[in-house]
Protein backbone atom coordinates (compact mmCIF):
# COMPACT_ATOMS: atom_id res chain seq x y z
CA UNK A 1 0.00 0.00 0.00
CA UNK A 2 1.40 3.19 -0.94
CA UNK A 3 1.17 6.01 1.52
CA UNK A 4 1.34 10.20 1.48
CA UNK A 5 4.82 10.03 1.39
CA UNK A 6 5.76 7.53 -0.93
CA UNK A 7 3.67 9.48 -3.12
CA UNK A 8 5.18 12.63 -1.78
CA UNK A 9 8.84 11.19 -2.60
CA UNK A 10 7.97 10.14 -6.00
CA UNK A 11 6.21 13.94 -7.03
CA UNK A 12 9.12 15.76 -5.74
CA UNK A 13 11.71 13.45 -7.71
CA UNK A 14 9.76 13.87 -10.77
CA UNK A 15 9.77 17.48 -10.07
CA UNK A 16 13.31 17.86 -9.77
CA UNK A 17 13.78 15.47 -13.24
CA UNK A 18 11.79 17.61 -15.00
CA UNK A 19 13.51 20.29 -13.76
CA UNK A 20 10.63 22.77 -12.14
CA UNK A 21 11.96 25.18 -10.00
CA UNK A 22 8.40 27.01 -8.83
CA UNK A 23 4.33 26.82 -9.61
CA UNK A 24 2.23 26.32 -11.58
CA UNK A 25 3.69 23.15 -11.77
CA UNK A 26 4.01 22.31 -15.46
CA UNK A 27 2.05 19.49 -15.41
CA UNK A 28 2.25 18.67 -18.97
CA UNK A 29 5.79 18.26 -19.16
CA UNK A 30 5.88 16.13 -16.49
CA UNK A 31 3.53 13.87 -18.15
CA UNK A 32 5.74 13.93 -21.44
CA UNK A 33 8.66 13.64 -19.16
CA UNK A 34 6.71 9.77 -18.60
CA UNK A 35 6.22 9.20 -22.28
CA UNK A 36 2.70 10.24 -21.99
CA UNK A 37 1.21 12.13 -24.80
CA UNK A 38 -1.89 14.54 -24.00
CA UNK A 39 -5.20 14.27 -25.68
CA UNK A 40 -7.88 16.68 -25.43
CA UNK A 41 -11.08 15.31 -25.69
CA UNK A 42 -14.85 16.11 -25.98
CA UNK A 43 -15.79 13.80 -22.87
CA UNK A 44 -19.17 14.98 -21.11
CA UNK A 45 -19.23 17.03 -18.53
CA UNK A 46 -18.45 14.77 -15.20
CA UNK A 47 -16.11 12.42 -17.08
CA UNK A 48 -12.35 14.02 -16.42
CA UNK A 49 -10.34 12.00 -18.23
CA UNK A 50 -8.44 8.81 -18.22
CA UNK A 51 -4.90 7.03 -19.30
CA UNK A 52 -4.50 4.80 -22.32
CA UNK A 53 -1.48 2.33 -22.40
CA UNK A 54 -0.86 -0.40 -24.96
CA UNK A 55 2.65 -1.41 -25.98
CA UNK A 56 4.88 1.71 -26.50
CA UNK A 57 1.45 3.88 -27.00
CA UNK A 58 0.97 6.03 -23.31
CA UNK A 59 -1.92 8.72 -23.70
CA UNK A 60 -3.71 10.59 -20.98
CA UNK A 61 -7.42 11.83 -22.17
CA UNK A 62 -8.46 14.81 -20.61
CA UNK A 63 -12.03 16.89 -21.13
CA UNK A 64 -11.10 19.54 -23.34
CA UNK A 65 -14.57 21.30 -22.05
CA UNK A 66 -12.87 22.00 -18.73
CA UNK A 67 -10.90 24.81 -16.82
CA UNK A 68 -7.31 24.72 -16.50
CA UNK A 69 -7.40 24.00 -13.05
CA UNK A 70 -9.53 20.94 -13.47
CA UNK A 71 -7.34 19.35 -16.57
CA UNK A 72 -3.93 19.64 -14.56
CA UNK A 73 -5.61 17.80 -11.90
CA UNK A 74 -6.85 15.52 -14.45
CA UNK A 75 -3.18 14.77 -15.76
CA UNK A 76 -2.04 14.82 -12.50
CA UNK A 77 -4.54 12.40 -10.93
CA UNK A 78 -4.00 9.93 -14.04
CA UNK A 79 -0.15 9.86 -13.24
CA UNK A 80 -0.81 8.91 -10.05
CA UNK A 81 -3.24 5.81 -11.08
CA UNK A 82 -0.17 4.99 -13.60
CA UNK A 83 3.08 5.78 -11.03
CA UNK A 84 0.96 3.78 -8.53
CA UNK A 85 0.55 0.89 -10.78
CA UNK A 86 -3.03 1.20 -10.74
CA UNK A 87 -5.28 -1.43 -13.09
CA UNK A 88 -7.63 -1.96 -15.19
CA UNK A 89 -10.84 -0.21 -13.53
CA UNK A 90 -12.47 1.03 -15.80
CA UNK A 91 -15.82 2.75 -15.79
CA UNK A 92 -16.14 2.60 -11.77
CA UNK A 93 -19.62 4.07 -12.09
CA UNK A 94 -19.47 5.83 -8.52
CA UNK A 95 -19.15 9.38 -7.50
CA UNK A 96 -16.82 9.07 -4.55
CA UNK A 97 -16.60 10.95 -1.92
CA UNK A 98 -15.76 11.01 1.86
CA UNK A 99 -19.08 9.83 2.98
CA UNK A 100 -19.40 6.59 0.84
CA UNK A 101 -15.47 5.86 0.98
CA UNK A 102 -14.66 2.06 1.83
CA UNK A 103 -11.22 1.80 2.09
CA UNK A 104 -11.86 -2.20 1.46
CA UNK A 105 -12.99 -0.90 -2.23
CA UNK A 106 -9.96 -1.39 -4.78
CA UNK A 107 -11.50 1.01 -6.91
CA UNK A 108 -11.74 3.53 -4.00
CA UNK A 109 -8.42 2.83 -2.33
CA UNK A 110 -7.26 3.55 -5.98
CA UNK A 111 -8.81 6.92 -6.41
CA UNK A 112 -8.10 8.03 -3.24
CA UNK A 113 -4.43 7.47 -3.89
CA UNK A 114 -4.53 9.34 -7.29
CA UNK A 115 -5.49 12.12 -5.76
CA UNK A 116 -2.93 11.89 -2.82
CA UNK A 117 -0.72 12.00 -5.66
CA UNK A 118 -1.97 14.87 -7.46
CA UNK A 119 -2.40 16.95 -4.75
CA UNK A 120 1.82 16.37 -3.86
CA UNK A 121 2.99 16.97 -7.39
CA UNK A 122 0.25 19.72 -7.99
CA UNK A 123 1.08 21.61 -4.77
CA UNK A 124 4.46 20.24 -3.11
CA UNK A 125 4.76 20.37 0.77
CA UNK A 126 8.10 22.41 0.19
CA UNK A 127 7.22 24.94 -2.08
CA UNK A 128 3.75 25.98 -0.22
CA UNK A 129 5.85 26.79 2.73
CA UNK A 130 8.17 28.84 0.80
CA UNK A 131 4.92 30.97 -0.64
CA UNK A 132 3.26 31.01 2.68
CA UNK A 133 6.35 32.30 4.21
CA UNK A 134 6.39 35.03 1.81
CA UNK A 135 2.88 36.36 1.14
CA UNK A 136 0.91 34.48 4.12
CA UNK A 137 -2.56 32.15 3.45
CA UNK A 138 -3.96 34.41 0.28
CA UNK A 139 -5.87 31.61 -0.89
CA UNK A 140 -6.59 33.28 -3.98
CA UNK A 141 -3.17 34.53 -4.99
CA UNK A 142 -2.23 30.53 -4.10
CA UNK A 143 -5.04 28.97 -6.15
CA UNK A 144 -4.15 31.59 -8.90
CA UNK A 145 -0.13 30.63 -8.47
CA UNK A 146 -0.32 26.96 -8.43
CA UNK A 147 -3.17 26.81 -10.61
CA UNK A 148 -5.59 24.50 -8.93
CA UNK A 149 -9.17 24.96 -7.49
CA UNK A 150 -9.57 26.51 -4.25
CA UNK A 151 -11.29 23.70 -3.15
CA UNK A 152 -8.12 21.58 -3.97
CA UNK A 153 -5.90 24.19 -2.45
CA UNK A 154 -8.31 24.19 1.29
CA UNK A 155 -7.63 20.89 1.45
CA UNK A 156 -3.94 20.41 0.75
CA UNK A 157 -3.38 23.31 3.38
CA UNK A 158 -5.91 21.90 5.40
CA UNK A 159 -4.21 18.10 5.40
CA UNK A 160 -0.76 19.46 5.70
CA UNK A 161 -1.88 21.23 8.88
CA UNK A 162 -0.35 24.65 7.26
CA UNK A 163 -3.70 26.52 7.21
CA UNK A 164 -3.92 25.92 11.18
CA UNK A 165 -0.29 27.11 11.21
CA UNK A 166 -0.40 29.90 8.99
CA UNK A 167 -4.05 31.65 10.15
CA UNK A 168 -3.73 34.34 11.86
CA UNK B 1 0.89 -15.14 -30.83
CA UNK B 2 0.11 -15.40 -27.39
CA UNK B 3 0.38 -19.25 -25.53
CA UNK B 4 -1.83 -21.16 -23.21
CA UNK B 5 0.52 -20.66 -20.32
CA UNK B 6 1.20 -16.93 -21.18
CA UNK B 7 -2.44 -16.29 -21.61
CA UNK B 8 -2.94 -18.30 -18.31
CA UNK B 9 -0.28 -16.07 -16.36
CA UNK B 10 -1.97 -12.80 -17.92
CA UNK B 11 -4.81 -14.02 -16.93
CA UNK B 12 -3.85 -14.95 -12.98
CA UNK B 13 -1.88 -11.76 -12.62
CA UNK B 14 -5.01 -10.02 -13.68
CA UNK B 15 -7.57 -11.45 -11.68
CA UNK B 16 -5.05 -11.06 -8.50
CA UNK B 17 -4.18 -7.58 -9.29
CA UNK B 18 -8.53 -7.08 -9.25
CA UNK B 19 -8.62 -8.90 -6.09
CA UNK B 20 -10.97 -11.58 -7.13
CA UNK B 21 -10.81 -15.30 -6.60
CA UNK B 22 -11.40 -17.99 -8.79
CA UNK B 23 -14.27 -18.55 -7.77
CA UNK B 24 -15.31 -15.17 -8.49
CA UNK B 25 -14.12 -15.56 -12.06
CA UNK B 26 -15.37 -18.64 -12.27
CA UNK B 27 -18.91 -18.04 -11.77
CA UNK B 28 -18.78 -14.85 -14.08
CA UNK B 29 -17.80 -17.93 -16.87
CA UNK B 30 -20.30 -20.63 -15.43
CA UNK B 31 -17.10 -22.55 -14.72
CA UNK B 32 -15.39 -24.39 -11.03
CA UNK B 33 -12.74 -23.02 -9.79
CA UNK B 34 -10.84 -25.82 -10.56
CA UNK B 35 -11.53 -25.22 -14.07
CA UNK B 36 -9.84 -21.97 -13.77
CA UNK B 37 -6.99 -23.16 -12.16
CA UNK B 38 -6.72 -24.70 -15.58
CA UNK B 39 -6.93 -22.24 -17.49
CA UNK B 40 -4.61 -19.69 -15.44
CA UNK B 41 -2.07 -22.96 -15.45
CA UNK B 42 -2.35 -23.12 -19.17
CA UNK B 43 -3.92 -26.64 -19.66
CA UNK B 44 -7.15 -25.56 -21.50
CA UNK B 45 -7.91 -23.98 -24.67
CA UNK B 46 -10.58 -21.28 -24.20
CA UNK B 47 -13.23 -20.67 -26.11
CA UNK B 48 -13.69 -17.35 -28.35
CA UNK B 49 -16.85 -16.75 -26.28
CA UNK B 50 -14.42 -17.75 -22.53
CA UNK B 51 -11.87 -14.99 -23.92
CA UNK B 52 -14.84 -12.63 -24.36
CA UNK B 53 -16.25 -12.59 -20.95
CA UNK B 54 -13.06 -12.70 -19.42
CA UNK B 55 -12.39 -9.56 -21.39
CA UNK B 56 -15.55 -8.37 -20.01
CA UNK B 57 -15.18 -9.43 -16.29
CA UNK B 58 -11.75 -7.05 -16.80
CA UNK B 59 -12.39 -4.33 -18.69
CA UNK B 60 -9.30 -5.56 -20.87
CA UNK B 61 -10.18 -5.53 -24.71
CA UNK B 62 -9.57 -8.89 -25.65
CA UNK B 63 -6.95 -8.15 -28.33
CA UNK B 64 -5.02 -6.92 -25.11
CA UNK B 65 -5.29 -10.30 -23.86
CA UNK B 66 -4.35 -12.07 -26.82
CA UNK B 67 -1.23 -9.53 -27.14
CA UNK B 68 2.33 -10.64 -26.06
CA UNK B 69 3.06 -7.21 -24.15
CA UNK B 70 4.93 -7.96 -21.34
CA UNK B 71 4.36 -4.70 -20.28
CA UNK B 72 2.53 -4.44 -16.25
CA UNK B 73 -0.30 -2.73 -18.19
CA UNK B 74 -2.03 -4.67 -20.30
CA UNK B 75 -3.51 -1.48 -22.10
CA UNK B 76 -6.62 -1.52 -19.44
CA UNK B 77 -7.81 2.05 -19.32
CA UNK B 78 -8.38 3.52 -16.02
CA UNK B 79 -10.75 6.11 -16.04
CA UNK B 80 -11.36 8.90 -13.21
CA UNK B 81 -14.34 7.57 -11.58
CA UNK B 82 -16.22 10.86 -11.26
CA UNK B 83 -18.35 9.61 -14.54
CA UNK B 84 -22.02 7.88 -15.15
CA UNK B 85 -23.65 9.40 -11.47
CA UNK B 86 -26.98 10.57 -13.26
CA UNK B 87 -25.09 10.33 -16.78
CA UNK B 88 -28.11 10.79 -19.40
CA UNK B 89 -28.44 8.35 -22.05
CA UNK B 90 -26.96 10.79 -24.72
CA UNK B 91 -24.16 11.75 -22.12
CA UNK B 92 -23.46 7.31 -21.99
CA UNK B 93 -23.29 7.68 -26.07
CA UNK B 94 -21.16 10.93 -26.28
CA UNK B 95 -18.64 9.31 -23.88
CA UNK B 96 -18.22 6.10 -25.40
CA UNK B 97 -17.72 8.52 -28.45
CA UNK B 98 -14.87 10.29 -27.56
CA UNK B 99 -13.60 7.45 -25.79
CA UNK B 100 -13.13 5.40 -28.94
CA UNK B 101 -11.36 9.04 -30.66
CA UNK B 102 -9.27 9.54 -28.17
CA UNK B 103 -8.17 5.50 -28.28
CA UNK B 104 -8.03 6.21 -32.09
CA UNK B 105 -5.83 9.38 -31.63
CA UNK B 106 -3.58 7.93 -28.92
CA UNK B 107 -2.96 4.89 -31.22
CA UNK B 108 -2.00 7.48 -34.20
CA UNK B 109 0.24 9.50 -32.35
CA UNK B 110 2.20 7.22 -30.97
CA UNK B 111 2.62 5.10 -33.96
Amino acid sequence: MSTGVNNRDQAMSLIKMTGITHAPIDVEKVAQRLGFTIIEADFPDNYSGEIFIEGNVKSIGINKNHNSSRKRFSIAHELGHYLNAHQNFDDGGEMLDDINFDFTNPIHRQEKEANMFAAELLMPKDFLIKDLNEFGLDINKLKEKYDVSEQSMWIRLTSLRLAEKYSK
Amino acid sequence: MITKEELGRKIRDLRSRNNKSQGELGNYLSKSHAAISDIERGKTELSVSDLNKISQFFGVPVENLLSETTSPYYAGTISLHRADRGMSDMDKIKMQKAREEFIKKAREINQ
